[in-house]
């Protein structure tokens, strides 16, 4: 008997010996599929308690988790164990009603697994061998077995897409106008409240939980995994990583390089243990952050958050925001004309204005920044500057709204305001006009770039 | 608490994984558990310059020598601020003495 399940395109194959039917649960009903292509992996599974070898070392325990009013305490019971010995990696499970334990038996290099799924057998021939206690139980209906009780299902899946180089994250992806974003991030970060507000917009989720990202055919392809009961295959190319945050307004920065590779690798499902794992993922996280941009995003739980990301999208404007940096790296000048009314009545709409380098310098308190957003740039006025035993914070707002920005670091600041060209004429960057009454969200500049020698 | 000095001499912990990343190196440590952003190091140009010359034979002190030949720093700043930097990372590295 087989049963073959798809899951994030990688297929499955379940194997038990005659007259014992192999019976996934329901959540993975629509993975299912006919046994028709070759599988990716064969797993023979049968009934009764594996054992493992006395020399096989324990590399990782898992404590069972409880959720509690006010969040998630350890309650100090086993979830299950990972050992490793003799050219094996083994998975023991502690199941519940009726109590027993579950292995999966991983041999290095092979793709051919064994699960002993903790069920006995119902009738003695099937058992496996006269010592195995009989006719005591199944989960399912007779003769059958399932081969995938949770925990062993995600224990399975992380084994097989870890060695297959993929990557597992905790996060939210969402299918947007054709655009393919994930939201990443920790617990209580707001996946689920973002997966939200993007169902609520009729956009397609591909998963609020947990997903697996494959590179296929030169990019990256973010996956569902069976998790829920009504859980069906969901996929879409990937464009765009944020790690979350909730904050105080829409706030999306770009992040690169070793930062980027670091925020993706602590949202990763991944057991620290295994030095081939942990660099074959390094390594897949670091293309992946080459391939697919990678931002840091403060958000409002609402609405908003769905225009500001579908709006900071245009890819004109992030060709010009990275021409423009590289520009400012060379020490040059750039003009951009305004776009908005964040700076009213310092900077106007139609103003051009004159972005100098900054080099290192730490910008003051009453200076005009060029701060990188995606997309381009946000002009806001330095309102406070922290100098930490690391980083520099430097607090920014624009004089027309009434909200602080997001502090950031001083690598966000891009340059400082020089001067301001209005009707032909060319001023000192103004000092601040209070009151602040103009209420306007944070507008972005277009970046229309001309190089100053 | 281990004491680190110019004559130690560092190597790489087996218990790191490390990886190149443009011009900077992130430390992954292999803690039996699942990492968070606390327990990732991310070392900058001149952390990486210094890491690739630790080879288990150079003391501090020749490595020290060699980033006074390469960024423009007087010896005893960079002696003070290499041995800064071994007891910041020392978590992930061996050490032993000459």
């Amino acid at each position: 008997m087989t049963v073959d399940l798809v899951i994030a395109g990688r297929r499955i194959r379940f194997h038990s010996r005659e007259g014992l039917d192999v019976r996934p649960d329901e959540r993975f009903s629509a993975f299912t599929v006919a046994a028709e292509a070759e599988p990716d992996l064969i797993v023979d599974v049968e009934p009764g308690s594996g054992e493992i070898p006395p020399a096989a070392m324990k590399v990782f325990d898992a404590q069972l988790m409880e959720e509690v009013p006010g969040g998630v305490i350890n309650s100090g019971e086993s979830f299950w164990e990972i050992f490793s010995g003799g050219g094996v990696t083994y998975a023991r499970v502690f199941l519940k009603e009726p109590q027993r334990t579950a292995v999966l038996e991983m041999p290095h290099g092979e793709m051919r697994w064994r699960i002993r799924t903790g069920e006995f057998a119902i009738s003695p021939q099937l058992s496996g061998g006269k010592d195995q206690p009989a006719a005591q139980f199944t989960a399912g209906p007779p003769n059958t077995i399932n081969p995938l009780p949770y925990p062993l299902d995600g224990l399975l899946l992380y084994f097989l897409f870890s060695r297959a180089g993929d990557i597992m994250i905790h996060g939210s992806g969402v299918s947007c106008h054709g655009r393919g974003w994930l939201f990443t991030g920790r617990s209580g970060s707001g996946k689920t409240t973002l997966a939200q507000i993007f169902d609520r917009a009729g956009d397609r989720i591909i998963h609020d939980d947990r997903l697996v990202l494959r590179r296929e055919e030169g990019r990256w392809v973010m996956h569902n995994t069976p998790v829920y009961r009504n859980d069906e295959p969901r996929s879409a190319p990937l464009d765009h990583l944020w790690i979350i945050r909730h904050g105080s307004a829409n706030v999306s920065e770009p992040v690169t390089g070793a930062e980027a590779v670091a925020m993706i690798l602590a949202n990763c499902i991944q057991q620290n243990w295994d030095r081939e794992a942990a660099a074959r993922l390094a390594a897949a996280a670091d293309d992946l952050a080459s391939s697919v941009r990678v931002s840091r995003l403060s958000f409002l739980p609402e609405g908003s958050i769905r225009d500001y990301l579908r709006l900071r999208k245009e890819e004109d404007i992030s060709i010009a925001a990275g021409a423009a940096e590289a520009l400012l790296n060379a020490g040059k000048i750039i003009t951009v004309t305004a776009g908005g009314y964040s700076m009213w009545p310092a900077i106007r709409p139609g103003d051009k204005v004159e972005i100098e380098p900054i080099g290192t310098r730490v910008p003051e308190i009453g200076e005009i920044v060029a701060l990188k957003r995606d997309g381009g740039y946000v002009i806001h006025r330095v309102t406070g500057v922290t100098a930490g035993r690391n980083a520099t914070l430097i607090r920014t707002q624009g004089d027309g709204v009434t909200r602080e920005d997001e502090p950031a670091d001083a690598g966000m600041i891009a340059g400082i305001v020089g001067s301001v060209v209005r009707s032909g004429r060319q001023q000192q960057p103004p000092t601040r006009h209070l009151p602040r009454w103009f209420n306007r969200m944070t507008a972005r500049l277009q970046c229309w770039i001309s190089p100053k020698v | 608490m281990i004491m680190i000095s110019l004559s130690s001499i560092p190597s790489h912990s087996p218990s790191v994984v490390y990886r190149r990343i443009n011009d900077e190196y992130l430390l992954i440590p292999l803690t039996g558990n699942i990492a968070d952003m606390d327990s990732l190091y991310r070392l900058t140009e001149t952390g990486a310059f210094i890491w690739e010359l630790i080879d288990g034979e150079r003391a501090i002190s020749d490595i020290t020598s060699k980033i006074v030949e390469e960024f423009d720093v007087e010896a005893d700043i960079a002696e003070k601020d290499a041995l800064d930097f071994f007891r910041e990372i020392q978590e992930f590295l061996h050490f032993r003495e000459t």
